[in-house]
């Protein structure tokens, strides 16, 4: 979650937003905020953070998480969410998605970012930050 | 359910944020000209 305040100033100039969800209740999603924007802030004190950019939403019936086909049914701690990430326009239209099967395996953050700013101007994300799915 | 692809249509469901905001969608994507949206099992 880090990576997408080292790429604040990309996101700040596409004016993009950024929602993140699990199956965490809403007090676990707060402590996950203060300990990145606490980690944020001695790693690049020049950002602000105030609000941190990522908006963190709670999905404990994984109602939204299912409705996307993202669930993880055989984890050790129950339902999950299973690694996504999607770019959508606001039409609400995928346009853009990284999706795997490992917690490892996320998108890169340039890659990522460059395909949400050119969704937000129009474009179609650049052949050369493909996706996965 | 299969997972969604590129090209396909967000689909409609309400929760909250962790603030105990309700968001709507996919209404809250035309808050923006482009969201990212993540999933995560949390814990990080």
């Amino acid at each position: 979650m880090t990576a997408f305040v080292y790429e604040w100033e990309r996101y700040l100039e596409g004016k993009v937003q950024i929602l993140g969800i699990s199956v965490e209740p809403p007090e676990e999603g707060k402590k996950l905020l203060d300990r990145v924007t606490r980690d944020c802030q001695e790693d690049r004190p020049h950002i602000p953070l105030d609000p941190y950019p990522v908006r963190l939403l709670s999905d404990p019936d994984a109602t939204l998480i299912r409705a996307c086909g993202t669930e993880n049914e055989s984890h050790w701690a129950g339902t999950i969410a299973a690694p996504a990430t999607y770019v959508v326009d606001p039409a609400g239209k995928v346009k853009w998605a990284y999706v795997s099967d490992s917690a490892a395996d996320r998108p890169s953050p340039v890659a990522l970012a460059k395909a949400a700013c050119a969704v937000a101007t129009g474009k179609a994300p650049a052949a050369d930050y493909p996706g996965k799915m | 359910m299969a997972k969604l692809t590129v090209g396909e249509p967000f689909p409609a469901a309400s929760i909250k944020d962790i603030d105990g905001v309700t968001v709507d969608f996919p209404a809250v994507f035309k808050n923006a000209p482009a969201t990212v949206l993540f999933f995560y099992r949390g814990r990080w």
